[in-house]
């Protein structure tokens, strides 16, 4: 399987819930899908759960490309006009 | 600065009524070309603008009475020639054109590059969707291409805390507006697909007159737009500006906020969206195990009926096999009785005995049979032998043998007469000689005697 991404993990979950609503699956592969499906969703949710604002700014070096934690100015410092 | 004296020395009123008298006497009447910018017409109904090309700009003033002789209101980016004369506004030390009339006729310059540009770059199919990217609904990592002092950022920066969607954003500084802008914004794009694991870019930025926004109508930078392999999403301007940017890009959105509220949209749901899905598969496999289990329960009930029915049927076809068996038993006795008293009756009237009667009676009258004929054949050889020596005594055979014959003539088909006297034929009758050995057969010729 390819790298699991939040938005493959979520598609396959949506598609699991989509199998198990038809029931036309026999109890065994239930089962299997609904195991899958779980584990899916505490991975999506461990995702999720991971959502600490991260801003950072990029600096450019020629090359390659550095970066520093983002501090946020203060509004009144904003130059409205762009 | 020994040569200053007091005669030199101008108060600024002075200078400025000076450059005044200057100006509006040799600029007593101007026709100058350019494009509109920064128009605006406050509350007064004059309408105020600045005139630009490429290089240089100039105030402007429409007064409201003027304003009947024109062919359409004024806007940005309008081509324009200006009719009227140079004045000084001395409160504030600038100068600008009073004008008197407005030639409409010129379509603005940037404007028709921006429009042939958009053809070229559409004729190439830069804009066409089935060459754009899929935006991913849950991007793990956007770099966010704009000014890093810009109100756009803030906006964007608002919606994306708001959201807490699980997304690494980084801010790629650029210059939005300026000659080196478009060079900035493009190589931003470039290294952040060369260096950068991100799956999203945005470009965006905050409103402004066309010539604000002139950056991102530039060809280069569409190009590397359309090149990019991470998708790119647009927010620059308000609703009504679109760019060459906003072509090329695979999704537009009118402004940083909107763009913001796109990208992140998805996560806002996805929580609820999650415990729904989570709920569902977990009712459904509870249904399915119900079910299942009813199932099991109806069919091993149905399992006992029918074992019950078999049970019943094994007993019931025991005691037929049973009471067959029996029956079969007492009837082949019943058989067997009356097959051995049958053979026993057979046996005694059977015709053995008599036959072997009949066969002994036969053999003694068979004996007896031979017995007499064996007598009566030896009885009668010893009468022939008799006979036959009585017989050859008076035989003729042996007178024939001595050269007698004997002449028989035909009395019948078979009949011979022995003939003993001449008269007895006649001249051509047929007659017969039998001599010792063998007949003749002679014809008469002649009688004698």
């Amino acid at each position: 399987m390819a790298k699991k991404t939040f938005e493959s993990a979520l598609q396959r979950l949506e598609a699991i819930t989509e199998e198990m609503e038809n029931g036309e699956l026999s109890l065994e592969n239930s089962l299997k899908i609904f195991d899958e499906g779980i584990k899916l969703a505490q991975f999506c949710n461990a995702q999720l759960a991971d959502a600490k604002e991260k801003i950072e700014m990029l600096i450019d070096k020629g090359d390659h490309l550095d970066s520093e934690s983002y501090q946020e100015k203060d509004s009144e410092h904003q130059d409205l006009s762009e | 600065m020994t040569f200053e004296t007091s005669s030199t020395i101008q108060s600024v009123s002075q200078l400025t009524a000076s450059i005044r008298h200057l100006l509006e006497g040799t600029y007593r009447f101007v026709h100058v070309k350019g494009e509109i910018s920064n128009c605006k017409t406050p509350f007064s109904g004059h309408t105020y603008f600045v005139l630009k090309d490429g290089e240089a700009q100039i105030r402007c003033v429409l007064f409201k009475t003027q304003k009947r002789y024109l062919d359409k209101p004024l806007e940005d980016g309008q081509e324009i020639i200006c009719h009227g004369r140079l004045s000084v506004y001395e409160q504030r030390g600038e100068y600008q054109i009073i004008v008197d009339t407005v030639d409409q006729s010129g379509a603005g310059i940037l404007q028709e590059r921006f429009e042939k540009l958009k053809i070229k770059l559409q004729s190439e199919g830069l804009f066409d969707e089935q060459r754009k990217r899929i935006v991913p609904r849950y991007p793990r990592h956007v770099v966010v291409i704009t000014s890093a002092t810009g109100a756009a950022l803030q906006d964007f920066l608002k919606i994306y805390s708001f959201s807490s969607a699980p997304c690494k954003i980084s801010i790629y500084p650029v210059a939005v507006q300026g000659k080196d802008a478009a060079d900035e914004i493009r190589s931003a794009v470039v290294k952040t697909n060369k260096l950068l694991q991100a799956d999203l870019i945005v470009l965006c930025r905050g409103g402004g007159s066309l010539e604000d926004l002139w950056a991102f109508n530039d060809e280069k930078l569409a190009r590397a737009i359309a090149a990019s392999h991470i998708p790119i999403v647009t927010g620059i301007g308000h609703e009504i500006d679109f760019t060459i940017a906003d072509f090329c890009a695979d999704l537009r959105c009118p402004t940083p906020t909107a763009a913001a509220s796109q990208i992140f949209s998805s996560y806002s749901e996805i929580k609820q969206r999650l415990t729904f899905l989570e709920r569902k598969i977990s009712r459904e496999m509870k249904n399915s195990l119900l079910l299942a289990t009813r199932r099991f329960e109806y069919a091993s009930k149905k399992l006992r009926l029918i074992d019950s029915k078999i049970e019943h049927s094994l007993l019931k076809a025991d005691y037929a096999v049973s009471q067959f068996i029996s029956s079969f038993q007492s009837r082949l006795h019943l058989l067997q009785q009356r097959t051995d008293s049958f053979t026993y009756k057979l046996h005694r009237y059977s015709p053995q005995n008599r036959l072997q009667l009949a066969v002994n009676t036969t053999k003694t009258l068979q004996e007896r049979l031979k017995r007499a004929m064996m007598y009566a054949i030896e009885k009668k050889q010893t009468e022939f032998k008799s006979k036959a020596a009585l017989l050859d005594s008076v035989s003729p055979l042996a007178t024939l043998g001595r050269g007698y014959s004997i002449t028989r003539i035909k009395a019948g088909s078979k009949s011979f007469k022995p003939i003993t006297e001449a008269n007895q034929v006649k001249p051509d009758d047929m007659v017969e000689i039998t001599l010792h050995k063998g007949t003749l057969d002679c014809r008469v010729i002649r009688t004698d005697g």
